[in-house]
């Protein structure tokens, strides 16, 4: 759980504070189908259905989460960050390792829910029915989830008319409707205007005021800096920094920067 | 790190498995979420077609016209049985039941991946929202069959009450089938692909638009023996019994069509709640 890379550092966790989710040695492996061996004559196998071949999205991802922290998740693509995000929510079985949580976190994705053949209306329903909320309570939340997406006047209108800002902010008024204690939040805050990241804002500190805990994956710092308390930088599936906010982003930036200066170089040389 | 830990007792794992009566009751508890999801699966699929939800019973109707034509008329199966028209519709429409329940059942996750991805709730809701769709079909298709009936001169009876079982058993027999397929179905897209030939195949052999206990009465052996059992066979003529004098099921036929399909139900539910639960990296 030690890292020696140069610039790595875990911060001690305090340990007054009570622990929402707590991350043990995540391992994550993938078996994919390649279709390496294709041009191949003598392997009819590999040329009809591909070779199989791994990959390590987590080599090892440990870390425990308290009440009122919000956590950034950082990392380029490719580090692991979605991977980490659907194993903590208990929608994929990670190869080994465990996951404790104090309830079953909300998942808030790009793609959660919804359909885009019916109404807004319609989808906030079966939306919060998924949640396991009961009619009632579906009925008695409604006009809060509508004034929340800003949408009023399109209710009605299938999904598929939205706009994408608007899809979003539906998703992400469904899905925290109810404050859940463990939030997830998957680049949401990318999409939507400066009013609705204004609301979103306040819906995350909500859940921080009820003694929960929000994570959010991000491949940008600035979007989260304000909201976080604490980041964790993934790189190539393990945790390579994870600190107070500031600290690392700072270190993410510079590395993020010079990654890039160095990869512009090498495009120039060729 | 362990002097670290913090109280552990109120963290359980989020990877853990529902045990299987958790499972039926959380289904339960969410089937509101079914009937919501089966009503706008079919609003869904019709919303780029004028007519819109006419199709849901547009669709067999005009299945039942084409086979009136095709083999009633050209081919002549119509010869020799009493009222085809209603023993047709009855044909057609059950066997929508049925293959309908099968197919839908063995898609259920396979389409749903998405929203099994993204959030948690028991699977078994999306059968269970296939069966509810199906029976909201199936009511304008008996409404059909039922006023063609009256209007070819049948009289109310109480025979039409064996409806019941057989729209029951259909749904069970056709969902028991495409659960025990669903796991499969979400592996490999061969079984969706693989799927429709079987299923046309199954249903020409099930005498759609013929009488196969009166066609092949004379076929002994394990063929006689399919032609008799075959439960796709069965339950068309339980349906086309509540209407017709002329065709009824044996005793024998009853007890296996009851006892396969609740065998059947049974394992296919035990088989995907057993794989139920988070995916596999």
């Amino acid at each position: 759980m030690t890292h020696d890379l140069p610039e790595a550092m875990i911060k001690q966790p305090e340990t007054h504070r009570d622990a929402t989710i707590d991350v043990r040695d995540i391992i994550a492996t993938y078996k994919v189908r390649t279709q390496r061996g294709a041009s191949g004559v003598a392997n009819l196998r590999a040329r009809t259905v591909g070779s199989i071949s791994e990959v390590h999205a987590l080599r090892g991802v440990s870390f425990t989460a308290y009440q009122g922290e919000s956590i950034a998740i950082v990392g380029r693509n490719g580090a692991g960050k979605s991977t980490l995000l659907r194993i903590m929510s208990g929608l994929q079985r990670p190869t080994a390792g465990e996951v404790l949580a104090v309830e079953h976190p909300t998942l808030l994705g790009v793609d959660a829910a919804l359909m885009p053949q019916i109404s807004g209306a319609r989808n906030i329903t079966l939306g919060c029915l998924a949640l396991g909320m009961t009619p009632a309570e579906v009925e008695e939340i409604r006009p809060s989830i509508i004034e929340m997406s800003g949408i009023k006047e399109f209710i009605h209108n299938p999904l598929n008319t939205y706009s994408s800002g608007m899809k979003a902010r539906l998703r992400f008024a469904i899905s925290t409707a109810r404050t859940p204690r463990l939030l997830m939040v998957d680049e949401a805050l990318s999409t939507g205007d400066e009013v609705f990241r204004g609301r979103s804002e306040e819906r995350i500190r909500s859940v921080l005021d009820g003694a929960g805990t929000v994570l959010i994956v991000s491949h940008s710092m600035v979007a989260v800096q304000d909201l976080c308390t604490r980041g964790i930088w993934l790189h190539e599936g393990r945790v390579h920094m994870d600190g107070p906010i500031m600290e690392v982003s700072e270190k993410y930036r510079s590395w993020a920067l010079a990654e890039d200066r160095r990869q512009r170089g090498l495009d120039k040389n060729q | 790190m362990t002097a670290l830990m913090p109280t552990e007792d109120a963290l359980t794992s989020v990877h853990d498995r529902t045990p299987l009566w958790r499972s039926l009751k959380d289904s339960w508890r969410y089937r509101h979420f079914a009937q919501q999801l089966a009503l706008s699966r079919i609003m869904a699929s019709r919303t780029d077609n004028k007519l819109g939800l006419l199709w849901e019973f547009l669709n067999p109707l005009m299945t039942a016209l084409v086979y009136y034509l095709a083999f009633g008329l050209v081919l002549g199966t119509r010869k020799g049985v009493e009222n085809f028209e209603v023993f047709l519709l009855c044909g057609v429409f059950t066997w929508a039941l049925m293959s309908g329940s099968l197919v839908e059942c063995s898609e259920s996750l396979a389409r749903n991946s998405r929203i099994i991805l993204t959030m948690r709730f028991p699977t078994l809701v999306l059968p269970l929202s296939v069966a509810l769709r199906q029976l909201l079909t199936w009511i304008p298709m008996m409404a059909v069959v039922i006023i063609s009936a009256l209007t070819s001169g049948e009289q109310l009876r109480v025979n039409w009450l064996v409806l019941i079982p057989a729209t029951l058993l259909s749904i069970m027999f056709g969902s028991g089938v495409g659960l025990l397929l669903a796991h499969l179905a979400a592996r490999t897209r061969d079984v969706a692909s693989f799927l429709p030939f079987t299923l046309r195949a199954w249903m020409f052999l099930s005498g759609v638009f013929y009488d196969p206990m009166v066609r092949f009465k004379h076929v002994h052996g394990p063929v006689g023996w399919f032609f008799h059992y075959n439960p796709a066979s069965v339950l068309m003529e339980m349906t086309r019994g509540a209407f017709l004098h002329t065709v009824g099921i044996t005793h024998r036929q009853w007890i296996s069509v009851i006892v396969l399909s609740v065998v059947l139900f049974v394992a296919g539910t035990l088989t995907f709640w057993s794989k139920e639960g988070p995916h596999d990296a």
